[in-house]
């Protein structure tokens, strides 16, 4: 079946989060990808939980599983001299690279971008870190944790009186895999079209900071010259805002500016709250938010999350329900629009994934394949691509190359 | 300068708010050219500010460049700064069928629309796809909308922080233990991802455009953007049936792994030790104090079971420094460590700086600031801010004119019938 990148090729040296999401875009939407994992561990996200069972085995971590699907997966030791040799055949007919090495790695392996260019001249080199391929703190640790820190959001976040909070998950790493995506997209497209590559250094840090949110925080200083606070749930402004429990669950409600507030009264069939001199104005109204919270919290008291949302709705109110995991994935819909899709893998069996982030009608087609096991692809591209012969993979294998 | 990698093709958008916006920047930067669409009778809220002309009294110039609204508040509001560069702005108003004609011409020699307004804008005023496909057949149209304009919940109303309630992050976004109605964040973490992954639709449709020919309509939904971004707690509900709970800033495998207090009022920083050789280095970073010495820190399960205790006595050094302080401490050793950064700390980074992330933009109407800049770099075709954000039908005379070929005497036939103009009518609000 046709699909949108089919003639794409990618090498991908990427382990843990950001890079994997980055090529897993490219796979998803018909790259052919080829992840190259270090002989033995492999990706350092076949270590990372999820586990199937809670059982630590290399083929049983989900966060593995969905962030390589549709991916060939080969093994390959870049500290031989061998190695690097097999590296730099398999570099001459791909159209991309992806990398999330610490900076120091690649050019201590001797394959530096202008390396790499020498050999293939319309490479585009995609290297994604935490803080860029230059600069003081490029070769300074982090995790999620400290990455997150480092951009303007964490700061706002969580209770004032408490410390600031992190996301869930890996966000800041799933963005940057994101942005590297479009940019590899972006440098791809030049590459076809004048034939020389180039390399895109994208730096989480720099992705925090960005346009849209993190820009804008940012710029409101320039502008402003105040640091924002850390303003809690508990909000000075218009409402309804904020989440509030139902009969059966919690809806999160943003109705913070004045023209939310008529609507809400038809809502609740309440015209009376209109004239009361509580409410009568913004002012007023954020006077007596006790009062109006009592009325509106007995309310949804007495309906469930789709009667509140349902209702909510049809007055042009924007009022979801807040989903624990296992409610997201029954909602109506992201079941009619095939927002998630199974997929089999011969270890951990048929099981359901987080579908593709777009569809595009032209090429439908949802992933099919499952993560690859490590060196599962070996014979195909070794012997298929570069040509070796059984006993030269036999060879490599003894010597631990592959 | 060298030849930008998306020179010659050309976006028209009417990204509004964040997502929208954000992606055709992104394509800007990297040499798209892009047509912004406005119009002087309508003031889309929350993209040039909550309302065009706010009025006077407490509050009223907070969000405003040098906190001042000006005699054009739209052209001084910070989250259209934080965004909008490199692109050529125009304004036309699409409820007039004169509007949609002109609109048509521009579409015949483009490549890309992208639009987030609410549910069947475009179709109402008459420039739906279906319309546009006759007018280019193989343009490339983006509709980006909160749940999809497909599906029993299409059309209904969403802002980001709705998308992250619906797509679970909300739920998990939380200190351990805490209560669900204090989960509600203060950003809206979903825009980036939808911007970020909608630049990425638009190039891989392009793409697919280069090879067959082909353009397409492309329904995202910004919460199925967000899916994949929820992956980990997705896999561990459908592989084990558990539903995740909120961890705050701790990890299952490492500790201390936490935001600690620092000198400083409201001053924190982040410390994640990840092995055992960190923890070593942790503790000869601090002096090797008697309590890095206690049997139950030796190991990382103890650590993790004794983790309150732990996160107090950390606490207790770091509270003695400055947040950049303990990061170069410890980093010095190989232990990540870094401040939890406010606005004006970026600012003032060394990393940043020298990286050159701060551009130095002059706006007509919002004199001279440092904007925050890309979240990439090429290494052969830099991006850089070209123009400044623009100012509302900015770019009439070139897009008209030279785009479209329309004489100085049509353009100012068009400014008489208000088709086009540079101020918001009086009677927009």
């Amino acid at each position: 079946m046709e699909q949108a990148l089919q003639d794409v090729r990618v090498l991908d040296l990427t382990h843990n989060v950001a890079g994997p999401y980055c090529t897993k875009l490219l796979a998803d939407y018909g790259a052919e990808v080829v992840k190259i994992e270090k002989p033995g561990e492999g990706d350092g996200a076949r270590r990372m939980e999820p586990f199937l069972g809670d059982d630590p085995h290399p083929e049983k971590s989900g966060l593995f599983l969905h962030l390589n699907t549709n991916k060939k997966g080969i093994t390959l030791n870049l500290k031989s001299k061998t190695g690097v040799k097999m590296f730099k055949e398999l570099v001459k007919d791909v159209d991309i690279l992806v990398e999330n090495f610490e900076p120091r790695v690649m050019p201590s392996l001797g394959l530096q971008y202008e390396t790499l260019a020498d050999i293939n001249p319309r490479l585009v080199m995609t290297s994604i870190s935490n803080f860029g391929q230059t600069g003081p703190y490029r070769d300074f640790k982090a995790t999620e944790l400290v990455i997150s820190a480092m951009g303007p959001h964490m700061f706002v976040e969580g209770e004032p009186e408490r410390e600031p909070l992190k996301y869930p998950g890996y966000k800041a790493q799933y963005l940057a895999g994101t942005d590297a995506a479009a940019a590899t997209m972006g440098a791809l497209f030049g590459s076809r079209a004048t034939g020389e590559g180039q390399q895109v250094d994208v730096s989480i840090m720099e992705c925090l900071s960005s346009p849209p949110e993190g820009a804008s925080w940012i710029i409101n200083y320039a502008f402003g010259g105040r640091d924002p606070d850390r303003p809690g749930w508990r909000r000075p402004g218009g409402y309804p805002w904020g989440v509030y429990p139902c009969k059966n669950g919690y809806v999160f409600i943003w109705g913070m500016v004045p023209m939310f507030w008529p609507r809400t009264l038809r809502w609740l069939d309440m015209p009376q709250l209109y004239k009361d001199p509580r409410f009568a104005t913004p002012g007023a109204r954020r006077e007596h938010r006790q009062d109006f919270e009592a009325i509106l919290l007995s309310w949804l008291r007495q309906r469930t999350v789709k009667e509140v949302v349902g209702t909510a709705q049809t007055h042009r109110l924007p009022c979801t329900a807040v989903y624990r995991i296992d409610e997201m994935l029954e909602d109506a819909q992201f079941k009619a629009r095939g927002s998630f899709v199974e997929i089999a893998h011969p270890v951990v069996g048929k099981c359901t994934y987080p579908g593709l982030p777009f569809r595009l009608p032209e090429t439908p087609s949802q992933p099919q394949q499952p993560a690859p096991i490590i060196g599962q692809h070996n014979r195909e591209v070794y012997c298929g691509r570069l040509g070796y012969t059984e006993q030269d993979m036999a060879r490599l294998r003894k010597a631990g190359v592959i | 300068m060298p030849r930008l990698p998306l020179e010659g093709i050309r976006v028209i958008s009417h990204g509004i708010v964040y997502t929208g916006t954000a992606a055709a920047t992104m394509l800007a930067d990297m040499g798209c050219e892009v047509i912004r669409v406005e119009s002087i009778q309508r003031f889309p809220a929350w993209t040039r500010g909550a309302v065009a002309r706010p009025p006077k009294g407490m509050d009223a110039n907070f969000g405003y460049a040098d906190n001042d609204a000006g005699e054009k508040p739209w052209e001084r509001f910070y989250s259209f700064h934080a965004m909008n560069r490199n692109q050529y702005g125009i304004t036309l108003d699409l409820n007039r069928p004169e509007g949609v004609e002109i609109y048509k011409r521009l579409v015949r020699i483009s490549d890309i629309v992208l639009e987030n307004f609410a549910q069947g804008i475009m179709d109402k005023l008459g420039i739906g796809y279906s319309v546009l496909k006759e007018v280019k057949p193989d343009i490339i149209m983006i509709s980006a909308s909160g749940l999809g304009t497909e599906g029993p919940y299409k059309g209904y109303s969403t802002f980001g922080t709705n998308i992250g309630a619906v797509t679970g992050m909300m739920a998990l976004r939380g200190y351990p233990g805490d209560d669900m109605r204090i989960r509600n964040p203060a950003p809206v973490w979903s825009d980036n991802v939808a911007a970020g992954t909608l630049a990425f639709a638009a190039l891989t449709a392009l793409h697919y455009r280069c090879r067959t020919g082909k353009g397409q309509l492309i329904d995202l939904s910004q919460a199925e953007t967000m899916l994949p971004h929820m992956g980990e707690a997705i896999m561990d509900y459908t592989m084990n049936q558990r539903v995740a709970k909120p961890m705050g800033n701790r990890d299952p495998s490492m500790a201390p792994h936490g935001c600690y207090r620092c000198r400083g009022d409201d001053r924190w920083v982040t410390i994640a030790v990840s092995s055992d050789e960190q923890w070593q280095a942790f503790c000869q970073a601090l002096g090797n104090p008697a309590w890095t010495r206690e049997a139950r820190f030796g190991d990382i399960s103890g650590r993790l079971s004794n983790q309150d205790e732990l996160d107090k006595l950390v606490e207790e050094w770091t509270t003695m420094h400055d947040p950049y302080e303990v990061m170069h401490i410890l980093q010095k050793v190989g232990v990540p460590a870094g401040p939890v950064v406010t606005p004006s700390d970026l600012y003032s980074d060394p990393h940043l700086k020298e990286r050159g992330f701060f551009k130095e933009v002059t706006h007509r109407e919002a004199g001279t600031h440092l904007y925050p800049g890309m979240s990439f770099k090429f290494s052969k075709t830099p991006a850089d801010v070209r123009m400044p954000p623009n100012c509302l039908g900015e770019h009439n005379q070139y897009v008209y004119g030279e785009i479209l070929g329309m004489s100085r005497e049509e353009i100012a036939q068009l400014e008489e019938e208000q088709l086009i103009g540079d101020t918001y009518l009086p009677s927009v609000s």
